[in-house]
C-alpha cells in the first residue's frame, strides 16, 4: 500500500513560515500508520517523483493571517508549469510537473496554517501556535478519509 | 551611431538578469554586458558573526549549491582553528560535496538546457521548457528527476537534509554515516550510471547537429582556472590553484589558495553588482579566465577513474590543447557526473567513511585564512578575517558565476556578431534565444553571486552609440 505524503515546507528561520515544517513534525512524531513526512525548506521538481508514488498527498503551508485567521484545506489540482522554478515552485505546479511525468497524480490537499509574522525568529506566534493544533485535527480527518487503494485526482 | 540591444530577463538560469548589446555607428555589434541587478550583502552582515556560525549561515546563500558553501567556509574555519580534520570527515565531506556536483549538473543539464537542443533553438518559448521535454522524450526527462534526486539524496542522507544541511563544522562534521545510509547510496548507483551514460550518448550524438553553436557559443581563447592535486587528478574538494592557456600549456600551478589574492584580482563594473575576477598578472580585462566543469577537465591531467577518463579522452578531442568553447560546458557537466558516480563508488567501498572519529577541536589559532573547494560552477573562496575571539571583522567571497562573467561577456558579444549581420534596430528572435543559451552554458547563480530576494527580471536592450534603446525585450 502506497504512503500518504505529508509535505511540511516553508523557511524555519522565517517565524511562522516554519508553521508547515512545525506541523509535519508532529505528524512525524505521530508515527501514523501508512504515513510519510516531509520538512522542507522550499519544494524542488525532484519532489514529482515522490509525489507519483504517494496514495495521497497534503501540503502543509503558513498563509498570511489577514488571508485567513482559520487552518484552511484546499483540495488541488496540477495548476500552470510557468510556476515551476529550479529553486522553487508551488504545489499545484509540482502536480502538472508529476501528472506531465508519471501520467498520474494522487488526490492532493493544501492544509494552509494562519501566520502572523515573517521576520527573522525561530518561534511560532501564538496564533499560529494555536493554529497548529488544529492543523493537525484537520489532516488526520483527511488521512481517515483516503481510500486505502490509489486512485486519482 | 553606436548603439545598444537588451535581452531581460534571461531565464532557466539561478536567478534573473538583463543584457546589453552595444552597437557600433555603423549599427554592428561592438559589446555586450550581462548585468546582474540582484544585490544580497553576505560578505556584509556576516560581519559581527561567531565564526562557528558561518559554514551553515553562508550555506544560506542558495538553495541550489548550499553544500559549496557549507564546505568552503567550513574549511576556512578549519584554517583558522589551524586544525587538520579527521581522515572519515574529509572523506563524508567529499561526498557530500560528489552528491552536489551529481544534483547539480543534472538539474542545468536535463531541466534548463536540454529543452534547446533537443527541442530546437527556434520552438516557442512555451514549448521550450521542461515540459515541453517531458512530452517529447518523457524517459530522459524522468531519468533527469532521478539523477538529481540521487544526488540530493546523498546530501540528505549525510547532512539529514537536502537544503541547507548544517552538518560540516570547524573542524569536521557533525553526524557519521552508517551501514544503511551507505547501502542505501550503493543500490541507486546503477541507475544513476545508465543516466549518466544515456546523457552522454544523446550529447555525443547532438553534437553533430549543433557545430555552429560549438563554433559561436563562447568558442573563444582564455585562461581556465581549477583546482589541482599533487597527482594532477580531477580534484573538487582541496589543493592548490592551477592555471592553463587556451593551448593547454600550465602558466601557474601550486598556488596556496590563501595566496588567491597575488593571482586574482577583482574588478568592479557599475552596471552589474557581480564582480569580475581576472588574473591578475594578465590585468583586466585580459586576464579573464573561466572556472566550472570545463574549466576543471582542461586544468586536470585526468580524472581517475576508467569511465570518465575514457570520455574525456574523446571530449579532449575537441580541442587544440584546452576546449575551449563554452557550449562544451554541457559535455564537460556530463563527463563530471560520471566521475561523481565512480568516485561515490569507490568512495562507499572504504571502510574509514563509517567511522565516528569525525571533529578536531581547536580554539582561534589564526586571524585569517581562506577555504577554497569546487562548487558545480567553479572554484569558490571564502576568505575570513577574524579577532582572537572568533568573531567576523572582515569577509570576502569570490563566487564561480563571478569569476566566469568576463566569459559570459565576450559570449554574448560572439553570439550577437553572429546573428546580427549588419545595421539593425530590433532583436532578432533567433539573437534571443541563442544569447539565452549562451549564458545557461555558464548555468550562472546569481543567488550566489550577488550575494536579492525574490526574482528578477532579466532584459535584453538594443542602444544606440549615443544611448539610445532602439529595442527592448522583456521575457518574465
Amino acid at each position: 500500500m502506497a504512503d500518504i505524503l505529508i509535505i511540511g515546507y516553508g523557511n524555519e528561520l522565517r517565524s511562522d513560515d516554519g508553521a508547515g515544517p512545525a506541523v509535519a513534525r508532529y505528524v512525524e512524531s505521530l508515527r501514523l500508520p501508512g504515513v510519510r513526512t516531509l520538512v522542507l525548506p522550499q519544494l524542488t521538481p525532484e519532489l514529482a517523483a515522490d509525489i507519483a508514488c504517494a496514495r495521497a498527498v497534503i501540503f502543509v503551508d503558513a498563509q498570511p493571517a489577514h488571508e485567513a485567521h482559520e487552518v484552511q484545506v484546499l483540495l488541488l489540482s496540477p495548476s500552470s508549469p510557468r510556476a515551476l522554478g529550479s529553486h522553487t515552485s508551488d504545489p499545484g505546479a509540482l502536480l502538472a510537473l508529476t501528472q506531465a511525468l508519471y501520467g498520474r497524480c494522487p488526490p492532493t490537499w493544501l492544509v494552509a496554517v494562519p501566520a502572523a509574522r515573517f521576520d527573522l525568529g525561530t518561534e511560532l506566534s501564538p496564533l499560529t501556535q494555536a493554529a497548529v493544533g488544529q492543523a493537525l485535527e484537520r489532516i488526520r480527518a483527511l488521512c481517515a478519509s483516503v481510500p486505502t487503494e490509489r486512485t486519482e485526482a | 551611431m553606436p548603439q545598444r540591444i537588451v535581452i531581460d530577463p534571461v531565464t532557466r538560469i539561478e536567478g534573473h538578469a538583463k543584457i546589453s548589446l552595444f552597437l557600433d555607428e555603423a549599427g554592428n555589434v561592438a559589446d555586450a554586458r550581462f548585468h546582474v541587478v540582484e544585490f544580497r550583502g553576505f560578505e556584509k552582515f556576516c560581519e559581527g558573526r561567531p565564526m562557528w556560525e558561518l559554514p551553515s549561515l553562508t550555506a544560506r546563500i542558495c538553495g541550489i549549491c548550499p553544500v559549496s558553501h557549507l564546505l568552503a567556509s567550513a574549511k576556512a574555519c578549519d584554517a583558522i582553528l589551524a586544525v587538520r580534520i579527521p581522515p572519515a570527515a574529509e572523506k563524508l565531506r567529499r561526498l557530500m560535496n560528489l552528491g552536489q556536483i551529481i544534483q547539480s549538473h543534472a538539474l542545468s543539464f536535463f531541466h534548463l538546457s536540454a529543452p534547446d537542443f533537443l527541442l530546437g533553438w527556434d520552438k516557442p518559448v512555451e514549448q521550450r521548457n521542461l515540459f515541453g521535454l517531458i512530452a517529447a522524450q518523457p524517459d530522459l526527462a524522468r531519468a533527469g528527476i532521478r539523477l538529481r534526486q540521487f544526488g540530493q539524496e546523498i546530501i540528505e542522507l549525510l547532512g539529514g537534509r537536502k537544503i541547507h544541511p548544517a552538518w560540516a563544522v570547524p573542524g569536521g562534521v557533525r553526524e557519521p554515516l552508517d551501514a544503511e545510509r551507505r547501502d542505501r547510496i550503493k543500490a541507486r548507483l546503477p541507475e544513476a550510471l545508465a543516466t549518466a551514460q544515456m546523457g552522454l550518448k544523446l550529447f555525443r550524438e547532438l553534437l553533430q547537429k549543433h557545430r555552429r553553436e560549438v563554433q559561436v557559443f563562447g568558442n573563444f581563447p582564455s585562461l581556465f582556472m581549477g583546482l589541482s592535486n599533487d597527482e594532477g587528478l580531477w580534484e573538487h574538494y582541496d589543493g592548490t590553484l592551477k592555471f592553463v592557456d587556451a593551448g593547454g600549456n600550465v602558466i601557474a600551478d601550486g598556488i596556496e589558495v590563501g595566496r588567491y589574492r597575488e593571482v586574482i584580482g577583482e574588478a568592479v563594473e557599475p552596471s552589474s553588482y557581480l564582480k569580475s575576477p581576472f588574473y591578475k598578472p594578465l590585468g583586466y580585462p585580459d586576464g579573464i579566465y573561466r572556472v566550472g566543469p570545463l574549466a576543471r577537465l582542461n586544468t586536470c591531467r585526468a580524472i581517475g577513474t576508467p569511465l570518465a577518463d575514457a570520455e574525456l579522452e574523446r571530449f579532449r578531442a575537441l580541442g587544440r590543447g584546452a576546449v575551449t568553447s563554452s557550449f562544451l560546458y554541457h559535455y564537460a557537466r556530463l563527463i563530471e557526473i560520471l566521475a561523481c558516480i565512480e568516485r561515490v563508488q569507490a568512495a562507499l567501498d572504504d571502510p574509514d567513511l563509517l567511522s565516528d572519529r569525525l571533529r578536531a577541536d581547536a580554539g582561534i589559532n589564526k586571524l585569517e585564512a581562506v577555504g577554497a573547494s569546487e562548487a558545480p560552477r567553479g572554484t569558490l573562496f571564502h576568505h575570513y578575517q577574524v579577532d582572537e575571539l572568533g568573531v567576523l571583522r572582515q569577509m570576502n567571497l569570490i563566487i564561480a558565476t563571478g569569476q566566469n562573467n568576463l566569459a559570459m561577456n565576450r559570449t554574448v558579444a560572439q553570439i550577437a556578431k553572429h546573428y546580427i549581420q549588419g545595421a539593425t534596430d530590433k532583436i532578432p528572435e533567433p539573437l534571443l534565444n541563442r544569447v539565452e543559451h549562451g549564458i545557461r552554458c555558464y548555468d550562472p547563480c546569481l543567488s550566489c553571486s550577488t550575494h536579492a530576494v525574490g526574482r528578477m527580471p532579466l532584459v535584453i536592450e538594443l542602444v544606440a552609440a549615443d544611448g539610445r534603446v532602439l529595442d527592448r525585450v522583456v521575457r518574465d
